[in-house]
């Protein structure tokens, strides 16, 4: 042991603080502005879903020719899939059970494995669903303009980088989640 | 438990604990404001954990987890934002202690650095760090962050090595 031991603690101990305090009454304000800030974010996710399947849903009535409008169709479809797979995934959720009853590596370590999960999944649920749909529109919408090939092609390759662009980014986040979740054994095997 | 239950529980754990929760949120943020939404989240989550509060572990133990398990869900969000790297025990065992002695003039920039060496390092390492800086003994260490006692004491030994390497024996931290 060195003689430097008691020191820092008691220069931790002794260090001087803010005296952050909050009432009772302030603690069940800012818990009720969370659930009402979630609460808000859901309802703008349904809302902005619910816009985007009037607009596809207009598309499908007035595009010309039968692969646009069963394009704009699939779009509202997998619109109404992701708003689904966010209410199911997210909702309003409150503090887990297992922020307070886990030990810190048990909970650290479930953290990390729904971030994991979270970034493996979402393109899945979050992008996958408008494929099938932005393919078959903008498929119908070259067949219909022999014209605009070009610009129909430059949307396409716009659009299939950013979905490859984003799956990469998660494919790369996850995989360093999971190096961390593996790097956790180490905490129990000394 | 009752909503007055809850309460009490709450402000009796503020009252014994506050000031240490302060020593926590210095461990995980540097930056004031960002501090107080950490403190403010920990409060929050310690409240709302006392409706759960069933007393099978002490209250210093469920103060402690709640606490750290808080500042951990938020390193993990602030981290992957800021692309911040963390690293190990082991890592800063290695590492060169900056600055000399000769720059360490006074207590308060020893404790800043004590504070910025511990921003760097891993959760779990973080943890076992601040709850030694507390004085807690390594059963106690144990029971809040779910390591085995041999993992803690390794830990722990691997800390005051560190600590022995950065702050050199005899400084004027010496108080």
């Amino acid at each position: 042991m060195t003689s430097d031991r008691p020191s820092l603690q008691k220069l931790w101990a002794n260090q001087p603080t803010e005296g952050f305090a909050m009432s009772i009454a302030e603690v069940r304000k800012q818990a009720d502005l969370f659930h009402r800030r979630t609460k808000l974010r859901n309802r703008v996710e349904y809302l902005s879903s619910f816009l985007v399947v009037v607009i596809f849903g207009l598309y499908a009535w007035y595009l010309p020719g039968l692969l646009t409008k069963l394009g704009s169709v699939l779009v509202a479809a997998g619109t109404l899939f992701v708003s689904w797979q966010l209410h199911r995934r997210i909702g309003v959720t409150d503090v887990p059970e297992l922020s307070s009853d886990a030990s810190c590596i048990a909970y650290y370590r479930a953290e990390l494995e729904r971030n994991r999960r979270a970034l493996q999944s979402i393109w899945l649920w979050y992008l996958l669903p408008f494929v099938p749909g932005l393919v078959m529109t903008l498929y119908g919408m070259y067949r219909h303009s022999p014209s605009a090939h070009l610009p129909v092609l430059a949307v396409a390759g716009i659009c299939a980088a950013f979905f490859v662009l984003v799956w990469a980014l998660n494919r790369w986040a996850a995989a360093r989640l999971q190096k961390k979740i593996d790097q956790l054994g180490e905490y129990r095997g000394d | 438990m009752s909503g007055i239950g809850q309460d009490a529980r709450y402000t009796e754990a503020v009252a014994e604990y506050g000031h240490a929760l302060e020593r926590l949120a210095q461990g995980y943020e540097a930056d004031r404001d960002l501090r107080r939404d950490l403190l403010q989240d920990i409060h929050l989550a310690l409240w709302r954990s006392f409706a759960l509060f069933d007393g099978r572990c002490s209250l210093r133990t469920w103060v402690y987890r709640v606490a750290h398990n808080a500042a951990a869900s938020y390193v993990i969000t602030r981290r992957r934002a800021r692309f911040e790297t963390l690293i190990d025990l082991e890592t800063l065992e290695r590492a060169d202690p900056e600055p000399g002695p000769e720059e360490m003039a006074n207590a308060h920039q020893v404790l800043s650095k004590l504070q910025a060496l511990i921003r760097r390092l891993k959760p779990p390492d973080a943890q076992v760090m601040l709850l030694y800086l507390e004085d807690m003994d390594a059963p106690a260490i144990g029971e809040v962050t779910g390591l085995s006692p041999g993992a803690v004491s390794v830990r722990i030994h691997r800390i005051k090595a560190i600590l022995a390497n950065q702050f050199q024996e005899g400084g004027p931290h010496d108080i």
